[in-house]
């Protein structure tokens, strides 16, 4: 062998043996609990990256989860408190933190009973979620995502007013749909450099508040036609599209604002953000 | 004869129990890692001991009632009453009509099928590669640790020679500048690193005042982190180079293949003191030193290499550019002082009948 060949050769070598061995040991966790009725649950996801679903059980669990992950890198967080009636799950990642480097083979599938009373708090960094509340009895609501594809959706009138309804997303793209079926009072949503589509399609009893932070982030609003809108910026950088609503003082206001059976406030800050506004089609 | 054929039978008996004993052996220190896997990875889950773990499949028939935990090696088959948890490895829970456990059911490796029986408390399923990772050995540590290493001198070699064949000028005007100023690109690196995190910082702010300057924050973010990084491979490279050039005891101001060789062989130097680290990782005071003497000489390397880095503007400015007085340069394998670098120019003095020299403009940036 030459010289440059055995050169070339050690270089090969050298980068051959820099590739990731790529070994992962992939484990499932399946947990369920028999339903009692012994009041509500307070539930926290804790989810880093990969596939996360959240759906309403139609069988008689208290909870029932289905964990993958891989466990040369992660642990799954399970706890169960019975006497606080607290659970916690989801998966803890060994530099402490969420990786958000794909890790797109894990997954955590949550189910939880339409029977009881719920406090949700959900914290994905970059999994792409789907998070069906259609029946569920929801009393607090939290949901903060990283950096990837959620949905969450709500088909039918929450059993609660949901007093503070807060949703986070960093880089995300969150959609929310029929958002007024939650029957949130009071909507707070921080937006980084993410989209948030806020659907507020379903049953309106009430009117709702809904504040906005937004860095660089984009806001898409779609109301029925039937509720009065007034949207109220801080930020003059703020770029809008407001089709139908007219600029009275520092708000732009629908024209059946005072007429309309419920009211849609909202206020926006931050730095520069967008927001877009469209009437659904009832 | 007789007592050779008796000893021959002993040494047979022997050899025989062993040989029979090993798989149980084996099987009862599988079993009680893998539980131990299992315990460590699911932290409050309730797993009795290898020891109460039976090697058949059980079974608890209709009528009767079993106190738990219920414990076996392949499947568990409940027709009557378990008063407490049920743990299967390697098996499947069933749960028979009119079957009940109190407790809860835990099926390692396999399925827990009760549609027609009851369970009282938490159903686990745990399943996926359940056998433990077995403990590295040393010998494998060294191995992992050495081909680690290795893969990244692979790695930088390759970006060195890629910048000395696509920018070797910059990087033998760091080298001249690192050569020629080392003391003050230390102090140099040390202000840059003293430096780095709050000019940009700085930087941030003063975007962020100009209101419409934040929209320019994340790509200042993204630069800086890029351009920090090419400092401190260019860094690394010229230093590597440098010792290189030492350890062969050749001119900087070489050609093209003598500053490959140095390269490689300043690469390789380093390489070979963290190969020597990942061989005495294991070695308690030995390890420490050879340790702590890889992590000073890079750091060291890496430290002037970036002050050398900053000095030269990144490597578009020669040493004799900035005001400084040029070293002596080292002599050459022949004895021979650089041309360039030095008085050598000087001479000889034109005198009747000998042409003299021309003086060289700069020899920076160009390969004699």
């Amino acid at each position: 062998m030459t010289r440059p060949h055995a050169f070339l050769t050690a270089l090969a070598v050298c980068a051959a043996l820099t590739l990731p061995a790529g070994a992962q040991a992939w484990r499932t966790l399946d947990i369920s609990r028999p339903l009692d009725e012994q009041g509500a649950l307070r539930t926290t996801v804790t989810f880093g990256a990969g596939r996360l679903s959240l759906r309403p059980d139609r069988a008689a669990h208290l909870y029932d989860l289905s964990l993958r992950y891989d466990a040369d890198r992660a642990t799954p967080i399970y706890t169960f408190d019975a006497l606080e009636r607290s659970l916690l799950v989801g998966v803890r990642y060994a530099d402490g933190g969420s990786r958000w480097r794909s890790d797109r083979g894990s997954e955590l599938r949550l189910a939880l009973p339409t029977s009881l009373d719920l406090d949700l708090n959900i914290e994905a960094g970059a999994a792409e979620g789907e998070i069906d509340l259609t029946g569920l009895r929801v009393r607090a609501l939290a949901l903060s995502v990283g950096a990837a594809d959620t949905r969450l959706r709500i088909d039918q009138p929450n059993a609660h007013r949901i007093p503070v309804l807060r949703l986070d997303a960093g880089a995300a793209n969150l959609e929310t749909i029929h958002l007024a079926n939650a029957r949130a009072d009071r909507i707070v949503v921080n937006v980084g450099v993410g989209r948030v589509l806020l659907d507020m399609s379903g049953s309106w009893e009430a009117d709702t508040d809904i504040e906005v932070s937004a860095a660089l982030g984009k806001i898409e609003l779609i109301v029925p036609p039937a509720v009065g809108v007034r949207i109220e910026m801080s930020s003059l950088l703020q770029s809008v599209e407001l089709p139908g609503l007219s600029k009275v003082g520092n708000a732009w206001v629908s024209a059946d604002y005072d007429s309309a059976p419920h009211k849609l406030r909202l206020t926006a800050s931050g730095a520069l953000g967008r927001i877009e506004l469209r009437r659904s089609a009832r | 004869m007789r007592t050779r054929v008796r000893v021959l039978m002993r040494v047979l008996t022997v050899a025989l129990t062993a040989a029979m004993a090993a798989p149980l052996a084996a099987q009862g220190v599988d079993i009680d890692a893998r539980l131990q896997a299992v315990r460590a990875e699911l932290s409050g889950l309730t797993i009795p001991p290898a020891s109460a773990f039976a090697s058949a499949p059980r079974s608890v028939r209709a009528g009767d009632v079993a106190d738990g935990p219920i414990a076996a090696v392949g499947d568990i088959r409940i027709d009557g009453t378990v008063s407490g948890d049920v743990v299967s490895l390697d098996g499947d829970i069933i749960v028979g009509e009119g079957g009940r456990i109190s407790g809860a059911a835990i099926a390692i490796g396999g399925e827990i099928r009760a549609a027609q029986g009851s369970i009282a408390g938490e159903r686990r399923v745990i399943g996926g590669a359940l056998l433990p990772t077995a403990p590295p050995t040393a010998l494998g540590l060294v191995g992992e640790r050495a081909a680690l290493t290795a893969g990244w001198s692979g790695i930088v070699l390759l970006i060195g020679l890629g910048v000395l064949f696509f920018g070797g000028s910059t990087l033998q005007r760091i080298g001249q500048t690192l050569d020629t100023q080392f003391g003050r690109s230390f102090v140099v690196a040390a202000l840059a690193i003293v430096g780095a995190a709050p000019g940009l910082i700085l930087a941030c702010i003063a975007l962020a005042l100009t209101v419409i300057g934040i929209l320019l924050i994340p790509f200042v973010i993204v630069a800086a982190v890029l351009a920090a990084a090419g400092i401190l491979v260019l860094a690394f490279l010229a230093s590597a180079r440098m010792a290189g050039h030492a350890m062969l005891r050749t001119n900087a101001a070489g050609d093209r293949q003598a500053a490959v060789r140095a390269l490689v062989v300043g690469v390789l130097g380093f390489t070979g003191l963290w190969l020597s680290v990942a061989l005495l990782a294991s070695v308690p005071l030995a390890g420490v030193i050879v340790r702590l003497l890889a992590i000073g000489s890079t750091g060291a390397a890496l430290a002037a290499g970036v002050g050398a880095t900053v000095l030269s503007r990144g490597g578009r400015r020669a040493s004799g550019a900035l005001g400084a007085t040029p070293r002596a340069a080292p002599a050459t394998h022949r004895g021979t002082p650089a041309l360039g670098a030095s008085d050598a120019w000087q001479t000889p003095t034109p005198v009747a009948g000998v042409a003299a020299v021309r003086r060289p403009a700069s020899t920076t940036g160009r390969t004699p």
